[in-house]
């Protein structure tokens, strides 16, 4: 449901060098991209499908269907790519929707789905069991009321930062403060039930957040 | 996009951008690893946030915990301070009863001093008797001492109906040869009554009387 364990690396790159570099049989840029655009198509697909296997399934569809082409066509604007790669991912929840819907009126395959559902789902909740373990830490280690009071009124009742520094009467950088170390937390308990990969990236992404507002 | 455009990955998770804000939040996304890994934490703690709402959970994490515990060490503390009063009150009222009873000068304050009566020893075989009105405030005695110069005196007054309880007080200085102490009658049951003083030389001076302690 939320995001893969893989281990993730902002690597620094042009798109026009990249495409040029699998057009030219370049197996190792191809998996340079692939990193790159992965978390992020993996989001997408979440969003669109609420389904973490799935998206996985489909996150793979979209790369093959960007590195095939890359190998044989170059791209006309390097800019755009990452606003294509979005589209295809976007198309292929669509066809896999339609795919499914016909699916549906075939009664053996129904069965089928609905087992591959079931396994899907236990994952769902052993996710969602997981985070509300770690999230409940958090909130129970924060001694404030206020700042337990925040991290739900932000996470889960998305209510505007503005709104919620002016109701409890805090600065928008304090406000970052709470927010960043709840994270960060909630984070490192995530790490110590089993998590890695993508988690230590958002661990290093949190540092990185820190610094900016250190430095402000 | 910048990468702190976090106000957008907020709107993003909670499904309030338009479809245009989507498709450059999902293009910046795909360029931005980060950005990924930000709505990746945003969702967990989102879908963590939600079960613990489902289960009940998190109503008692957000109640003012502070306040409960602290209301519980208020009472804690208050019933503390009722046994401790109940004990000292045991300890003052009953191992040494008439404990308010008898009151140096510099006690009573601006209380009403209902009646004046005299201590001293003389060659009658009985106990003089006092009649006293259990409210109508406090009665000064008036101790002929020995040794007036003795002063300060220490005061005992024992009921000898309940043998081994008494009371103590202090006179710090005598006043034309007399000792005075007052007695608060309401601390008082009728009965015979010890009242001895003794100078800082040693020397013990026993007043028995009899009082009377009427509503």
């Amino acid at each position: 449901m939320f995001g893969h364990d893989r281990a993730v690396q902002n690597i620094d790159f042009s798109y026009a060098e990249v495409a040029q570099r699998i057009r030219e049989g370049d197996k190792q840029a191809e998996g340079v991209l692939s990193q790159r655009i992965a978390p992020g198509i993996t989001q997408i697909l979440i969003s669109l499908t609420g389904n973490f296997a799935q998206a996985q399934e489909l996150c793979q569809e979209t790369l093959i269907i960007i590195i095939s082409r890359l190998r044989v066509q170059p791209l006309d604007e390097p800019d755009k790519l990452p606003a294509f790669v979005a589209q295809i991912a976007r198309n292929l929840v669509g066809a896999e929707r339609r795919k499914e819907h016909r699916r549906k009126t075939d009664v053996d395959s129904e069965a089928i789905d609905q087992v591959a559902d079931q396994s899907q789902g236990q994952e769902y909740e052993a996710q969602r069991e997981s985070a509300a373990v770690e999230i409940r830490k958090v909130l129970a280690e924060m001694k404030s009321v206020r700042d337990r009071s925040l991290l739900v009124r932000y996470y889960l009742r998305d209510e505007d930062k503005k709104d919620i520094c002016r109701e409890l009467g805090l600065t928008e950088p304090s406000f970052n403060v709470i927010l960043f170390r709840a994270r960060s937390r909630f984070l490192e308990l995530l790490q110590k039930r089993g998590l890695s990969g993508e988690d230590l990236f958002c661990l290093t992404f949190l540092a990185v957040i820190a610094a900016q507002y250190w430095w402000k | 996009m910048k990468l702190n455009d976090l106000p957008t990955a907020e709107r993003y998770v909670a499904g309030t951008l338009s479809d245009e804000e989507v498709a450059r939040f999902e293009a910046a996304m795909v360029d931005r690893p980060q950005l990924a890994a930000d709505v990746n934490v945003r969702r967990r703690i989102k879908a963590g946030l939600e079960l613990l709402e489902q289960r009940g959970q998190l109503a008692p994490l957000l109640a003012p915990a502070s306040q409960r515990p602290q209301f519980l060490r208020y009472a804690a503390a208050a019933a503390v301070l009722v046994v401790v009063a109940g004990f000292w009150g045991t300890w003052r009222y009953g191992a040494t009863s008439p404990a308010a009873a008898l009151l140096a000068s510099s006690e009573i304050g601006a209380a009403k001093v209902a009646a004046n009566f005299m201590l001293a020893r003389t060659r009658a075989a009985g106990a003089p008797e006092f009649n006293v009105k259990r409210d109508a405030g406090l009665v000064r005695f008036r101790i002929l001492v020995d040794n007036a110069g003795d002063a300060p005196f220490a005061v005992r007054l024992t009921a000898a109906e309940q043998s081994g309880t008494f009371t103590d007080s202090t006179i710090p200085q005598t006043s034309d040869g007399f000792a005075e102490i007052y007695v608060d009658p309401r601390e008082l049951n009728s009965g015979d009554y010890v009242m001895s003083v003794s100078s800082q030389s040693g020397a013990e001076q026993r007043f028995p009387f009899k009082l009377h302690v009427s509503p």
